[in-house]
């Protein structure tokens, strides 16, 4: 039965994803939002990504596939940062 | 304002003292050539998004004393809301359309006829009410985008050396990013504005690049560094130039937008220049920055904006009103947009599909 159940959660978790909050740090306008978020896709196995200037956040959707250094190293190659908020 | 009462009350307006303060010491010229009048067609259609929620806000033009009035606007659109504001820190005159999810075709058209004169400043000396110096010192304040200290504040203090007078000052400045400035064709839009991106590149290569908000918002930073109030005024080219093709523009205006400068003398008011379309004459023309005609149109765009452009507002790092989803704007020139709170890029045709067009008309 565990196994079932653990089996299920994987299939589940693949075919939606996590969804992952992302603090990013070097924005300075709105027009940065989309540099991060084609960072961000450009991540095999990012299904969607929402970037707010506002709150310096990205909503990420990802696969059990990507990592949060997946995500950084993306980032960062655009001149900003990304920190790990809360992975749901 | 009737057609016939812009024509009549227009040659006036630069003798008046407390006239709202876009204008006053740059006089209306009277010449038939002097005036242009456009017709401006506004035409998006965000169908596209589907299911999605769409938001809009359309940076209008205002009426300038004596030489820009927004003689008629028509607007058909099927939005949920839609309303024209002013409701804002810098008074930037927007309309603002939300369909919701639902809504289908999302679509907007609007036209208006605009009647622009040329802006001459004459430099002549006078009393400027106390009201209007005290409201320009709000322009000597940095924002998020044009710091006042720093490098800025250095090369400031460099450039105008020991000059006294705000105006020669105000030239000198306006004459350093001439000479060391370059228009970068690759660079997206107006450029980001950002007077430290630009000093960081001549540090680095002897030079900068960009193009007019860059080299807008790099003059505006030097001259509140140097205490002289200055602002960037965001608009659009409606049609051609009788000075030269770099300043001019086709029917097709939605890539046209362009800044420019007005910087305020207590004895004389604000008085427009614009050291990036001098920057934009030496590429279109392919002249040498020395040259007899390079130096003859610098001369005349320090103080004076040509009847074929339309100014939209002078907003800097501000909030709209309604309030978007993505916070702080950092220029107005732009149709901004949002989908379900995310920001559309206004260069991505996948992202909108909008046109601008503006056509000769009479009066």
């Amino acid at each position: 039965m565990g196994r079932i159940i653990l089996g299920m959660l994987l299939v589940s978790s693949l075919m939606y994803g996590r969804e992952w909050t992302l603090h990013i740090e070097g924005m300075h306008c709105i027009a940065c939002t989309l540099a991060v978020k084609k960072a961000l896709y450009g991540v095999k196995g990012v299904t969607n990504a929402k970037v707010n200037f506002k709150t310096q956040t990205a909503v990420v959707t990802a696969d059990e596939t990507v990592t949060l250094r997946m995500m950084q190293d993306a980032v960062q190659q655009t001149g900003y940062t990304a920190n790990a908020l809360i992975r749901h | 304002m009737q057609r016939r009462e812009f024509i009549t009350k227009t040659t006036a307006a630069g003798a008046l003292c407390c006239v709202p303060s876009f204008l006053m010491s740059a006089a209306p010229l009277k010449s038939k050539e002097a005036l242009g009048v456009y017709t401006i067609d506004w035409n998006f259609d965000l169908s596209h998004h589907g299911e999605r929620a769409c938001a809009l806000w359309i940076p209008l033009p205002s009426d300038i004393s004596g030489f820009q009035t927004v003689l008629e606007t028509r607007t058909k659109n099927n939005a949920a809301k839609s309303l024209e504001t002013s409701h804002n820190a810098y008074r930037a005159r927007t309309l603002y359309a939300f369909w919701d999810q639902s809504a289908a075709p999302k679509t907007l058209n609007m036209s208006f006829t605009v009647a622009l004169r040329d802006r001459q400043c004459t430099f002549k000396r006078k009393r400027l009410c106390p009201d209007t110096i005290e409201q320009s010192r709000t322009f000597l304040a940095p924002t998020a985008h044009i710091p006042t200290d720093g490098t800025v504040a250095a090369i400031a203090k460099h450039i105008v050396a020991r000059e006294k007078d705000p105006l020669k000052k105000a030239r000198k400045i306006y004459d350093w990013i001439i000479a060391n400035s370059y228009r970068d064709e690759s660079v997206q839009g107006c450029g980001t504005g950002s007077p430290n991106t630009m000093l960081a590149q001549l540090e680095r290569e002897g030079r900068m690049g960009g193009k007019c908000l860059d080299m807008s918002a790099l003059c505006v930073a030097l001259m509140r560094a140097s205490g002289i109030p200055a602002r960037e005024v965001m608009g659009i080219r409606v049609g051609a130039s009788r000075f030269s093709i770099a300043f001019g523009t086709k029917e097709d205006i939605t890539r046209s937008q362009h800044c420019k400068v007005e910087f305020f003398i207590d004895t004389i008011g604000w008085i427009p220049c614009d050291p990036a379309d001098i920057t934009k004459l030496i590429l279109k023309e392919g002249i040498d920055r020395n040259s007899p005609r390079v130096r003859e149109l610098a001369n005349k765009f320090f103080g004076f904006w040509e009847n074929n452009w339309m100014a939209f507002n002078h907003a800097r790092d501000f909030d709209l009103y309604p309030a978007n989803a993505q916070g702080t704007l950092d220029s107005f020139g732009y149709v901004y947009g949002e989908v379900d709170g995310e920001y559309l890029d206004p260069f991505d045709p996948s992202a909108y599909r909008y046109t601008i067009h503006a056509q000769k008309a009479t009066l």
